[in-house]
């Protein structure tokens, strides 16, 4: 058989993995790993099989060796490496002092980051507990103008799309609704019988399916159930609710609960692990989309195909590509376009993952601003490392003797970067284990600084397995960071001139400088993370002063809905001036209103396209759509938000009267030139609406985001629109007892119906919470990994500095024996510092010059070289070094040149 | 874990290395387990003394140019073991034993 020399990877790991096989047995496994692959290759070649698959295949066999060679660890007992770690602990239990400031240096850079990747892992990577959750695509909707779509899709549209696809296996559709649930007949007005507020979705009957989540009890939905509007009154319920309410009765399936007044059979329970549809809220009750006319949908929703309400989630048949899906759904789209060129001309799909697309265009900030903090973090545990692999120079250059005397009876130079790596990873260990307790806490606090929020939020930012196997290498990686260069260079101690007895001092010049090359990069990794910090800190202090075009003084909030009692559209436009005229009533009360979303919340209303009056209508999906909200009189006086011009919503300004809207400055000037100009002015949206009368301006705010630029915005009246679930705002005539004011409110709205739940009470500045928590959060973080950054600078130069005049005291005897007064000997020590100290702050000055753009979106009134920030952190930097330089040259100045010289 | 136990993967490794496959390949193809679990099992069986290794004489591999393959053969404390995790395990006795000389890898 001739053989033409090839190349064979499959055999590569076994020479790669065989390295960490003990010595002894190292070459007859090798032997029988590569005979084995050898022999299967040969086989292989002989049946023609040996194609690139094959081959493949034979690679990932050899990787299995790795666990052999892992399982053969065992035999080490007696070996090198237990040696090793044995005589690493006595090492490190001989110098508790410098094993603890490593520990606690490691634990630090270690128990930030795993703290930071939990929040991140809480917020953007947890996946859905529901099978393969990778594979569940969730598909958008929107405009072909927009680069990325992120729109939601009609119920008719959906139909269409799942029928005629031919790419997904299967397609279901999902709406997250709130419901007023009760356990007993509703009507009755005892107290006991309040609502309670929950989530729940309305969903169509493959949606268990397709999530793959299998009911704990009962079943999901009957393709049956979700062919007739509001027919089949069924509900699937979730593990926590039945718990509470029906004490975990298995005879539960059959029962019934009201949903919003609705009675409902229960006809399944879904495991507590299965949260719904969306990630960070825990919905409590599943009922099939025909429901949705309970839910408060208007009777079209089914047929209308610009009404847009349900998300989707899909899985792909085995073997199709995501690309292969879009392109697919994008035809049938396209379809549906020439059908229906009025509501769905002009629209594209685009298809992501579940986890992509929890954030949106608007939210990504999120995302993002997390692997910021990561990146961050990343670099504070960089520093940690620098501070260790300084402090384990200094050690190993204390051990000279010891390494030295190894060496001299043979041991080789491999044995001792081995015998020190060891230690250098038993250390990242105790501080990876260190790290994750302070991690704990960490995510602890980040999760307590969540803003108190109506809703029943499942973020959870607590550590889990896959954050646990983040520290695991981070901390092994970390040991070779810090622990390689300066077990090489011990390695390479010069035995004679040591055994000569000169300890320490050997290659002084090259450890010198390798030491002040870590003290320069400690320096310009602190520069850059304390910048970071510091724009953070500025960016949340312009936050906090910034006119949000609102007032939260004296001002009380509550959520109400009465839609969930059942009510209808006629009882509730009876109820709301009704309730709006007894709470002004009460006593303190300046002003009270209603609105359907407070700004700066989640909420994300808009309308559109403008059509002013005269002109013609655009071309479908081109228009523009403004954002708005719902409000009733007394919005803007109770919000403390100016009107420029005109007047507020009256109780005049219901169903029956004309049509008006309240727009704001910036809406007026786009669409009218000017606030005057808009005054009186008619528009509408879509054809069919009246046209609505412009009756007032209001001052320009913030609306959605506080990062937002202006933008025009719509005040529609409350009074004429179809609405239940409203924001009661109440504003004090002074500062007193809020939460007496606030009980007066909620038994005025107990008198009307004490039925009514009364949710999400805010006080004032809680109003700001969700909004201020992005740059509260990250001004927070920012700066403890800034104080983290510069406490460990600081520690690693001061640590050097000491070193150096240790190392020089013999030089600085004979300086002052020669007459160099205390002044000199200061001005030579502190210079030699801060020579480090400077290059390291120019460095880090233009590393954080780079580094800042990639942030400028998440800062807010702040540029990203803002010069306050730039020069307050280079002078604290300075002053911070030259403390930690001035105390090591104070004890050089006390050197007396007799004793320095004694030894001469 | 008692040195004597014999879990499901090392009694079908042993059944396997009974029913004629000597090699640690030829076991996985059989048993379908990985790589990465089958030379473990064989280590803990080795130690265990329920498997012998033997290196194949130096003579054929040289005859072939390849490097000697090591092979495993059942002990008689091996075959104690393995008629009482049989006990356990009903499904061992459907291993098929080696029919011919050729290897068994022809199935995969």
């Amino acid at each position: 058989m001739s053989k033409k020399p090839q190349t064979r990877p499959w055999l590569w790991p076994i020479s790669f993995i065989g390295v960490i096989v003990p010595g002894r047995m190292r070459a007859d496994w090798r032997q029988e790993w590569e005979a084995e692959l050898h022999h299967r290759a040969v086989l292989l070649a002989e049946w023609d099989r040996l194609n690139w698959r094959t081959k493949l295949n034979l690679v990932r066999l050899s990787a299995g060796a790795f666990w052999d060679a892992l399982w053969m660890q065992t035999y080490r007992w007696e070996d090198a490496m237990f040696q090793d770690i044995r005589y690493g602990i006595r090492m490190m239990r001989k110098a508790p002092g410098f094993t603890a400031v490593a520990v606690l240096a490691l634990a630090l850079g270690i128990g930030v980051n795993t703290a930071a990747l939990s929040a991140v892992n809480g917020m953007v990577l947890r996946p859905l507990a529901v099978a393969n959750p990778t594979e569940l695509l969730s598909p958008f909707w929107g405009s072909q103008k927009d680069a990325r779509v992120w729109g939601e899709f009609s119920y008719a549209n959906y139909l269409d799309l799942r029928d005629q696809n031919k790419t997904f296996s299967d397609l279901c559709a999902w709406r997250e609704t709130s419901g007023g649930i009760s356990f007993g007949e509703s009507g009755s007005a005892d107290d006991s019988q309040r609502a309670e507020v929950v989530w729940g979705e309305l969903v169509t009957s493959n949606y268990f399916d397709v999530m793959g989540v299998k009911p704990l009890l009962g079943r999901g939905f009957l393709p049956e159930e979700n062919l007739t509007p509001s027919a089949n009154p069924v509900v699937v319920i979730s593990q926590a609710i039945w718990q509470q309410h029906f004490n975990s009765d298995a005879s539960v399936l059959g029962k019934t609960i009201y949903v919003n007044g609705q009675p409902l059979t229960i006809i399944g329970v879904m495991p507590e692990s299965f949260v719904g549809s969306l990630y960070f809220l825990r919905h409590s009750f599943w009922v099939p989309a025909m429901m949705a006319e309970k839910f408060g949908r208007r009777p079209e929703w089914k047929t209308d195909r610009s009404s847009a309400l349900f998300r989707l989630y899909g899985r792909l048949k085995p073997g199709v590509t995501m690309a292969q899906a879009e392109t697919d759904l994008n035809q049938v789209a396209a379809a549906l376009g020439q059908l229906y060129p009025k509501e769905n001309g002009g629209t594209k799909i685009n298809i992501t993952t579940e986890i992509d697309g929890r954030f949106d265009a608007a939210t990504a900030m999120i995302q993002y601003g997390g692997f910021l903090a990561l990146c961050v973090a990343c670099l504070v545990l960089l520093l940690a490392c620098a501070n260790v692999a300084n402090l384990m120079l200094a050690r190993s250059a204390a051990r000279g003797r010891e390494i030295a005397t190894r060496l001299a009876i043979g041991a080789g130079r491999v044995r001792i970067v081995r015998q020190l790596l060891t230690e250098s990873l038993l250390l990242s260990l105790l501080g990876g284990i260190a790290g994750w307790a302070l991690a704990y806490w960490g995510s602890r606090v980040i999760q307590a600084s969540f803003p108190p929020v109506p809703y029943p939020i499942t973020l959870d930012f607590s550590p889990d397995r896959y954050v646990f196997k983040w520290m695991l290498i981070t901390s092994l990686l970390t040991s070779v960071i810090f622990g390689l260069a300066p077990a090489l260079l011990a390695a390479r101690t010069d035995l004679i001139a040591v055994i000569k007895g000169a300890p320490g001092q050997t290659r002084k010049r090259r450890r010198w400088n390798l030491r002040s090359a870590l003290v320069v990069a400690q320096v310009t990794i602190s520069i850059v993370v304390l910048i970071c910090a510091g724009l953070f800190v500025r960016s949340l202090r312009q936050v906090l002063q910034t006119d949000p075009g609102f007032d939260t003084k004296n001002m009380i909030t509550m959520m109400i809905n009465p839609r969930l009692l059942g009510y209808d559209q006629k009882a509730i436009w009876r109820f709301f001036p009704e309730l709006l005229h007894r709470i002004e009533m009460q006593p303190g009360v300046r002003a009270a209103a209603l609105t359907d979303e407070l700004p700066l919340q989640a909420g994300d209303l808009s309308r559109g396209p403008i059509v002013k009056e005269g002109e013609a209508d655009p071309p479908s999906n081109q228009g523009y759509i403004s954002k708005c909200n719902y409000v009733s009189p007394k919005y803007f006086d109770a919000m403390r938000t100016p009107l420029l011009l005109g007047r507020e919503f009256t109780d005049h300004d219901d169903a029956d009267a004309p049509a008006v809207v309240i727009v704001n400055q910036e809406f007026a000037r786009r669409f009218y030139g000017s606030a005057a100009n808009a005054m009186g002015k008619r528009f509408r949206f879509e054809p069919g609406t009246p046209f609505m009368e412009i009756v007032g301006i209001a001052k320009d705010g913030l609306y959605r985001s506080l990062y937002e630029d202006k933008r025009p915005y719509m005040f529609l009246p409350l009074y004429q629109q179809s609405h239940g679930g409203v924001t009661l705002i109440i504003s004090a005539q002074s500062a007193g007892d809020f939460h007496a004011l606030a009980e007066n409110a909620r038994q005025e709205i107990a008198r009307m119906d004490a039925r009514l739940p009364v949710v999400g009470l805010m006080i004032e500045d809680q109003n700001l919470a969700i909004p201020y928590w992005g740059p509260r959060l990250a001004a927070g973080m920012a700066s403890t990994f800034g104080v983290l950054a510069l406490l460990l600078a600081t520690v690693g130069l001061y640590s050097v500095m000491m070193y150096i005049v240790t190392q020089r005291t013999h030089e600085i005897g004979i300086r002052m024996a020669l007459g160099a007064t205390l002044r000199d000997v200061l001005r030579l020590i502190v210079s030699q510092g801060m020579r480090m100290v400077m290059i390291g702050l120019i460095l880090g000055l233009t590393g954080a010059f780079a580094l800042t753009r990639v942030f400028g979106s998440l800062l807010l009134g702040v540029g990203t070289t803002d010069p306050l920030t730039f020069v307050g952190v280079a002078v604290l930097l300075v002053v911070i070094a030259l403390l930690a330089c001035l105390v090591p040259a104070r004890r050089a100045t006390r050197v007396d040149p007799l004793i320095a010289l004694r030894y001469e | 874990m008692r040195k004597n136990y014999l879990s499901y993967t090392m009694a079908l490794t042993l059944q396997a290395i009974e029913n004629g496959y000597g090699y640690g390949f030829d076991i996985m193809t059989v048993t379908g387990l990985a790589s990465g679990t089958v030379y473990p099992a064989l280590r803990r069986l080795e130690n265990a003394d329920f498997v012998a290794s033997k290196w194949e004489r130096q003579s054929i591999a040289q005859a072939e140019q390849r490097p000697p393959r090591k092979y495993y053969e059942v002990t008689k404390l091996g075959r104690a073991a393995l008629a009482e995790a049989r006990q356990r395990f009903r499904l061992l006795s459907q291993l098929e034993p080696v029919a011919t000389n050729k290897p068994a890898k022809q199935k995969n």
